[in-house]
């Protein structure tokens, strides 16, 4: 299935790492990775051309070895959804691309210069991550080839009261702002239902085996270690778009002038100028700014944000200090030095919430791709084959349900979750 | 009672969003109308950067200005018009909507509109092909595979 979307994908992704490569180290575009001097740009393009009318070439060529005999059979069902979802993603990396060369284009056409950046960005790109989020959260609960509506609600029923309640709280304890009550709901709906899905199998190998919950609950993500992969990656993306999303809208931002000994609060942290610190190097002079940071009368520790000169350089090197916390992130930076040991210094000071499950969110992603990958190679069976059979999805109403089964076992495979 | 869980769903996600954008957060407050105008402006002696990300004393001064005009009673237009005279279109971040600059915000949205009615015309389409019925033979293949899996499981405890 989407055999030649998914090598289609695959082509563009690599043809685009180079063109990202070219535009950046040719110097066509404005960036500090760019090398103008040298002669790597029409390598680089000469490269991309390459690449692209030789795979272009070969998908043509063989692209009926690579049609599946099968088709979409109805709008709700899974196939559908990969190919929605291969759209959303297709749709975010065309809004990236043409953002990104639509000034070189719009100055070739009629030499305006124009500047396309973050603002755009934002605003294109978050309806298709909502959307992403949405088809995330009711995807893994579609069966293959076509749903019904009894089906679907009884899979999502449960997770969409349990993303409705948690919007609602949130609103009410005062959460405000469209887009990051939105994440969370759709987070809490994806979350549910992979919830769900792991409560399930695990329910249903402990009635079976008559194990322990950790127990059930491992032997069950043994058993079909594709499909409960790909919902762990699902959750660290969840993880992501939730941090995403609660660190662009409620961050605060605000710089102060402080004398040694002053101090000055952002979000219930107090941070306090205790003095400088100058380290003076063949290659480098550097100042740095002790500040103390305190929160509820409890000290947090001391931060030293410093700036950094270097010889022929009129333009000094900023190196932030940064407090991590599992809610929040609190960013320090000195601004401006003090003119002498004991004058005034501009900090600059940046609450930022749930940055560090950025990282989280990503370690799990890794997490779940490393599950995935173990899984050992199946094989696919031919219909007329009759050795040992292929693995079966638990009984659980989750994964294998009749609706389910059928077309898994009509196409001789497993549950697994494969686009291919 | 299936319908009626929905409409509930649907009530409570749409009261709670009502509730989230009613007094979104102090966004017509000075600061907050400074942190969005220099995010919205390039920095002009930076690569790339915004005036709210850049250190640059150039964006220390543009932020200095902003703060004076928001302070003075300027609109966010008016500011962003005055930005616009001294250093043209170049310093905007977000291009404007007219001119050939509504290419960048017309292609995605004529793109998306185009791909969701390809989709959408393609599945109904592929509807109509549908035909699918489990037959017997299927049912008897599914029962034998879920009877030999509960043995296994059976064999396994």
């Amino acid at each position: 299935m989407l055999r030649v979307w998914n090598l289609s994908l695959v082509v563009a992704t690599f043809c685009l790492t180079i063109l990202g490569t070219f535009l950046t180290r040719s110097g066509v575009v404005n960036s500090v990775h760019s090398f103008t001097q040298s002669a790597i740009g029409p390598l680089l393009l000469g490269f991309l051309a390459l690449v692209g009318l030789v795979a272009v070439g070969l998908i043509a060529w063989r692209a009926d070895l690579l049609r599946s005999p099968g088709s979409i059979d109805s709008p709700v069902s899974r196939e559908a959804a990969f190919l929605a979802n291969n759209l959303l993603f297709g749709a975010f990396a065309f809004v990236v691309l043409l953002g990104t060369v639509f000034p070189l284009l719009a100055e070739a056409y009629d030499g305006r210069q124009l500047s396309v950046g973050e603002p755009y960005f934002d605003q294109m790109t978050m309806p298709i991550g909502f959307a992403l989020l949405f088809l995330m959260a009711v995807a893994p609960a579609l069966p293959w080839r076509a749903a019904s509506i009894e089906v679907m609600h009884r899979r999502l029923a449960i997770p969409a009261w349990t993303a409705a309640g948690a919007m609602a709280i949130a609103t009410f304890a005062g959460m405000r702002g469209i887009a990051p009550v939105l994440t969370l709901g759709l987070a809490t709906f994806a979350l549910a239902g992979i919830g769900r899905q792991f409560g399930l199998a695990a329910a249903s190998r402990r009635r079976l085996k008559n194990e322990r919950w950790p127990v059930a609950l491992t032997g069950a993500v043994a058993s079909n270690r594709r499909l409960y992969g790909g919902l762990i990656v699902h959750a660290g993306v969840v993880l992501v778009a939730v941090a995403f999303a609660f660190s662009s809208a409620y961050s605060v931002k605000r710089e102060a002038r402080l004398a040694p000994g002053e101090s000055t609060t952002i979000r219930g942290y107090k941070v306090t100028f205790l003095g400088i610190e100058t380290a003076t190097g063949p290659r480098k002079a550097t100042v740095s700014a002790r500040l103390r940071v305190e929160r509820g009368g409890r000290v947090l520790g001391a931060y030293g944000p410093a700036l950094s000169t270097f010889p022929g350089s009129p333009q000094a090197i900023g190196t932030p200090s940064v407090r991590t916390g599992l809610a929040e992130d609190l960013y320090l930076t000195l601004i401006s030095s003090p003119r002498s040991p004991d004058g005034e210094v501009v900090v600059g000071m940046r609450a930022n919430p749930l940055v560090v499950w950025l990282w989280i969110g990503g370690a799990v992603m890794a997490a779940g791709t490393v599950v995935a990958a173990w899984a050992p190679l199946r094989r696919r069976r031919r219909p007329t084959e009759d050795s040992t059979s292929p693995p079966v999805p638990a009984r659980t109403e989750g994964a294998g349900s009749p609706d389910l089964v059928i077309p898994l076992a009509a196409a001789g495979g497993s549950g697994a979750k494969e686009p291919g | 009672m299936r319908r009626l869980c929905w409409l509930g769903v649907a009530v409570v996600v749409a009261s709670s969003l009502l509730l989230a954008s009613r007094n979104p957060a102090p966004s017509s407050a000075a600061g907050s109308r400074a942190a969005r105008l220099t995010s919205e402006l390039r920095c002009p002696t930076c690569q790339g950067l915004s005036v709210a990300a850049s250190p640059s004393p150039a964006a220390e001064s543009i932020r200095a200005d902003i703060g004076r005009r928001i302070a003075n009673g300027e609109t966010d237009d008016g500011i962003r018009r005055a930005y616009v005279d001294r250093y043209g279109e170049w310093i905007l971040l977000r291009p404007p909507a007219a001119g050939v600059g509504s290419i960048v915000w017309g292609l995605p949205a004529a793109a998306g509109g185009l791909a969701a009615g390809g989709l959408g015309f393609a599945l109904w389409r592929w509807r109509g092909r549908i035909g699918w019925e489990a037959s017997d033979d299927d049912r008897a293949l599914v029962e034998a595979e879920l009877a030999r899996s509960d043995g296994r499981a059976r064999g396994d405890a």
